[in-house]
């Protein structure tokens, strides 16, 4: 059973919260979208604070609610590097999830019970750098990098311990004086999980966020977004590997990406909002199609819900 | 939820919800005093046709989205004009001032409200500008030194000299 770790959370949390507080107001880089980024990084030695809840609901059966909520500070080491730190807290509320849908049923409730948690769930740190400009070069890059800890599991908040690396690539074209964006982010994660009892869980997610903004009026911002998201699976029990599935790997000396487990597409509308100081961003992305794991209807509903309505405010200091 | 909303709330409460303040570095007055000191003007109503539009666009290469601009005219054929450019989020305030030749004589800032790259109004940075006309297009980079973290604007405002430029050649030298 991994070690709870809610005293090493505490810690996290009066530190980040410190930070928080402490920062004096100076400047902003902003979500326009749910999940994709444009490449912009954050001016030298400016910080922003962010707070994001995603929601995602419906599993396909039962009531499902879960709130993935980040509060997180940005800050500009270079005009061109841009750090940020965020705390994971997960909300779930869920009831009569049905069987078979086991990575919410089983892990924590059996039974297809209800559970409402609220937790401290990990914490994130991350860098972007930006390469190219949108605004003087042909089209925008940025990379990024980052390293997230988390010891509750995403789907129903069960006890886990998770590490995970990912890269993003950030790609942005403007158009129309910089008023139409379009941005793409191909995005590699890297998991290792391990589960109560002696389930190892290897799992390379890969992520394909497009999305279009158009400013129609000064601070107004409407914009489209896309997000495919798919995951190579590895389980591990007791040091034998699930028989008839191609293991994902990657250990430095053994790289490979098994066979797919389950796959989900969404796609929907964005607003954003921009004052000098600060903006807010809502929008609502369903799942069109999916397949994989636990699916019904064309649909995948383990890994995924049938839609996703986010919220993000950041303030610039 | 109890919780839940702490942490959102909690977050909401670190952002102090200050009122957003635009950063008015000159007034129109003072810019045109700063342009031309005491120079007697008259402000000439300038309203583009579609021809005149596209052929700014063409020749500067860059959007006009404004059919209307605000230009005063010195008894000597020079110009005082004060238009807009794109910001992050808002518009730019500029006052640019063209003498009888077409050439740029000045350019100020005169309001900025987006909340970072207003050094884009430091005078060292616009003189740059002071001196050329519609006979080379100008880019960031090239004829014009960029801000780092202050690109956007820098791109728009390097937009803005060029699109001024082409109506002074298309339009203002004309009237």
């Amino acid at each position: 059973m991994p070690m709870k770790k809610a005293t090493h959370n505490s810690l996290l949390s009066g530190v980040f919260l410190a930070i928080a507080m402490v920062s004096t107001p100076v400047l902003a880089g902003e979500n326009q979208w749910i999940y994709a980024k444009g490449t912009d990084t954050r001016p030298e030695g400016s910080f922003e604070f962010k707070i994001s809840d995603t929601i995602r609901v419906g599993k396909g059966s039962g009531d499902y609610v879960f709130h993935d909520i980040r509060p997180e500070i940005e800050y500009g080491i270079t005009d061109s590097l841009t750090i940020s730190a965020e705390l994971v807290y997960f909300d779930h509320n869920f009831s009569g999830i049905e069987a078979g849908n086991d990575p919410v049923r089983e892990t924590q409730e059996g039974n297809g019970g209800s559970v409402n948690e609220f937790q401290l769930s990990g914490y994130e740190v991350a860098l972007k750098y930006n390469i190219l400009s949108p605004y003087k070069d042909m089209f925008g890059l940025s990379l990024g990098l980052a390293y997230e800890h988390r010891d509750r599991y995403r789907l129903d908040g069960a006890d886990i311990d998770q590490d995970s690396f990912t890269t993003t690539v950030y790609l942005q074209k403007d158009f129309l004086d910089d008023t139409l964006i379009f941005v793409l982010n191909p995005k590699a994660e890297f998991e290792r999980r391990k589960s109560p009892g002696s389930v190892l869980e290897e799992e390379i997610s890969l992520e394909l966020m497009a999305a279009v903004s158009y400013r129609f009026m000064p601070k107004w911002t409407i914009g489209l977004e896309y997000r495919s998201q798919e995951d190579h699976l590895s389980v591990e029990e007791n040091g034998e590997f699930e028989p008839g599935v191609a293991r994902s790997s990657f250990d430095l000396s053994d790289v490979r990406l098994g066979d797919r487990f389950q796959a989900g597409q969404y796609l929907g509308p964005t607003l954003h909002y921009a004052e000098q100081r600060w903006w807010a961003t809502g929008g609502i992305l369903w799942q069109f199609q999916g397949g994989g794991g636990f699916s019904k209807g064309g649909k995948n509903f383990d890994e995924h819900e049938k839609y996703h309505a986010g919220f993000a405010f950041g303030y610039e200091f | 939820m109890s919780k839940y909303a702490a942490v959102l709330l909690g977050g909401l409460l670190l952002a102090p919800l200050s009122p957003a303040h635009a950063d008015v570095f000159f007034t129109l007055e003072q810019a045109r005093t700063k342009h031309w000191q005491e120079t007697p003007m008259v402000e000439v109503p300038i309203h583009f046709t579609e021809q005149q539009m596209d052929s700014i666009e063409d020749a500067s290469g860059t959007r006009v989205f404004n059919d209307k601009l605000k230009a005063w005219k010195t008894k000597t054929g020079g110009w005082f004009i004060v238009d807009q450019v794109i910001g992050k989020h808002e518009m730019i305030d500029m006052a640019v001032s063209i003498d009888s030749q077409g050439v740029v004589k000045a350019l100020d800032v005169m309001k900025y409200v987006e909340s970072y790259g207003d050094e884009v109004k430091h005078p060292k940075w616009l003189a740059q500008f002071t001196g050329v006309d519609g006979t080379q297009h100008l880019k960031l980079d090239h004829q014009i030194d960029n801000i780092s973290g202050a690109t956007l604007s820098c791109r728009h405002i390097t937009d803005g000299v060029n699109r001024w430029a082409h109506t002074w050649q298309q339009v203002l030298k004309n009237l």
